[in-house]
């Protein structure tokens, strides 16, 4: 691969108990990706754009179903900003409901990813989240 | 008079011998007489075959009678083309006889029917009257629909946010047990404790949840079927301290109640539940590390009584102050002490359902809220008024 630095990578998830299953499922998945990726996790859009701010992201993660805020809000907010168009961002999401996935490309999501209930599956999906967006594809 | 006499024509000459008729005048004469008299057979004809068209109806006494009348009137025409030749005067005046007798009843007719006529609505006040009444039906039905619209959207919304709600604790216990099921042995004791009280998390959230739905439930369902029970104001407010008792004592919050209500002044029972839901918000939305302060105080305003519960915990900012009455909102990212987010959607049903008011301010996040609602109350002897004509009343 051709990344000289490690990626930053943000994740914005309000649940501690979803925040560590993926966190889990991305160790199972790659034992190399703590050594590619600097993941800060925020549980609020607050804390999100803070960070944004100050260490621009490569790559975002962002649950959409956060308490009181919605991740589509800052997912609009974000794109609409031409500082942070080009980061990409995957969202992450209990719900895989047609509207929900929709809005979410039609904000500019890169991707869409539904949260399973099974743990494998959520190291599958973590897996190639890892195989394509860390070890495939040039971000910006 | 017999037969021969009605034909007959002594003493007449025909009209031809009668004074000085030309060719010319004569049969001009005639031939008006005879289209007239064809017009006046052809038009009852026409009548019959209208009203043999439209049904019944037109079967009425005005319409024969007219159809008779212009009958008639064909057939004194048509005597008076034929006495040019033959003078059957007497015939005519038979004719003229019978038409006058018909002619006198269609006037009679349309005499009695003059008034009914007159009354009835022409096509265009009936139209008229038709399209306000499909207006007003028409906007009945709008109005009927908009509401259940927006039942249904809000039953839709309560399905969509619980089936997230659920999911969430559900993918947790999912998960966690997974973990430790299929990779207990490559876990320390710690960790394996640790997956176990998430899931055992989960599974109390869940619970937590189909108990505060069920509460929701009720709420709504509420008082429709029964009568609510009046207690007085000072009971309601010790009662719901009383039910906090312990969390208060936990979160070492201080309660300062001022109450300006009459020791007479009754409210709805369910109140009980609105205060304790305020309190438990209260403390449950303090400041980390801050024992929570909250004020309740309430003052009589004539037939209400306002209540306001403030605190000096988390506030909420503006965005917020709009949903924060909808069912599973939080305000807190979620962990054990946040509860489900039914507390102020439970409370807003109850006030509503009582007639009341419910609302909510805050100066932003970190500087306190304040809930207030408004709800009636009655005094004790307007309650034991209304208990007296009730024994009056039929029904007993």
């Amino acid at each position: 691969m051709s990344k000289s630095s490690r990626l930053t990578v943000l994740h914005v998830e309000d649940s501690d108990d979803d925040a560590m299953l993926i966190e889990m499922a991305l160790d199972m998945a790659s034992a190399e990706w703590r050594k590619l990726v600097n993941l800060h996790r925020v549980s609020t859009i607050k804390q999100a754009w803070k960070f944004v701010r100050a260490n621009r992201p490569h790559l975002v993660l962002l649950d959409l179903n956060l308490e009181s805020e919605s991740g589509y809000d800052f997912l609009r907010a974000l794109k609409s900003d031409p500082n942070y168009t080009s980061i990409p961002v995957l969202v992450l999401s209990t719900s895989d409901a047609a509207g929900d996935v929709l809005a979410a490309y039609q904000r500019q999501a890169a991707s869409y990813i539904v949260k399973p209930a099974k743990f494998v599956r959520l190291v599958e999906k973590m897996t190639s989240l890892h195989l394509f967006w860390v070890e495939s594809a040039e971000l910006p | 008079m017999d037969i021969d006499e009605l034909f007959g024509a002594d003493g007449f000459v025909p009209r031809w011998h009668c004074g000085n008729w030309s060719d010319k005048l004569g049969w001009t004469t005639i031939i008006a007489d005879i289209t007239i008299a064809f017009c006046y057979f052809a038009i009852p004809l026409v009548l019959v075959w209208i009203a043999r068209q439209r049904g019944r109806d037109w079967l009425s006494r005005v319409f024969l009678s007219t159809a008779a009348f212009v009958g008639l009137c064909g057939t004194i025409h048509v005597c008076d083309a034929i006495i040019f030749w033959w003078p059957i005067y007497p015939v005519q005046t038979v004719t003229k006889v019978a038409t006058a007798a018909v002619s006198f009843v269609a006037f009679l007719a349309f005499l009695r029917t003059a008034k009914a006529i007159g009354t009835t609505k022409t096509d265009s006040q009936v139209r008229k009257l038709v399209e306000e009444r499909t207006r007003m039906l028409e906007e009945q039905a709008r109005v009927r629909q908009m509401a259940e619209e927006s039942v249904r959207s809000e039953v839709e919304r309560i399905m969509r946010e619980l089936a997230h709600d659920l999911k969430e604790p559900a993918r947790a216990i999912a998960s966690f047990t997974e973990i430790v099921l299929d990779r207990g042995d490559d876990l320390d004791d710690e960790r394996r404790k640790d997956f176990l009280a998430r899931a055992n998390r989960g599974a109390h959230r869940i619970i937590d949840m189909i108990q505060e739905m069920r509460s929701y439930a009720l709420a709504t369902a509420g008082n429709r079927n029964g009568s609510i029970e009046m207690i007085p104001f000072r009971k309601v407010v010790d009662e719901a301290l009383g039910r906090m008792d312990r969390k208060i004592e936990l979160s070492e919050a201080s309660i300062k109640t001022v109450i300006g209500v009459d020791d007479k002044s009754l409210v709805a029972e369910s109140v009980i539940r609105v205060i304790q839901n305020l309190v438990e918000n209260s403390i449950k939305y303090s400041l980390e590390g801050q024992n929570p302060k909250i004020w309740l105080s309430a003052t009589e305003e004539r037939d209400q009584v306002l209540v306001e519960v403030r605190d000096d915990g988390m506030g909420f900012n503006k965005e917020s102050a709009g949903h924060i009455f909808e069912p599973f909102h939080r305000l807190k990212p979620h962990d054990e002490k946040a509860g489900v987010g039914m507390g102020l959607a439970i409370s807003h049903n109850i006030v509503t359902k009582l007639g009341g008011r419910i609302w909510a301010q805050s100066d932003g996040e970190g500087k306190g809220a304040a809930v207030f609602f408004r709800v009636p109350i009655q005094t004790e002897s307007e309650v034991e008024d209304e208990q007296v004509e009730s024994t009056d009343g039929p029904a007993r």
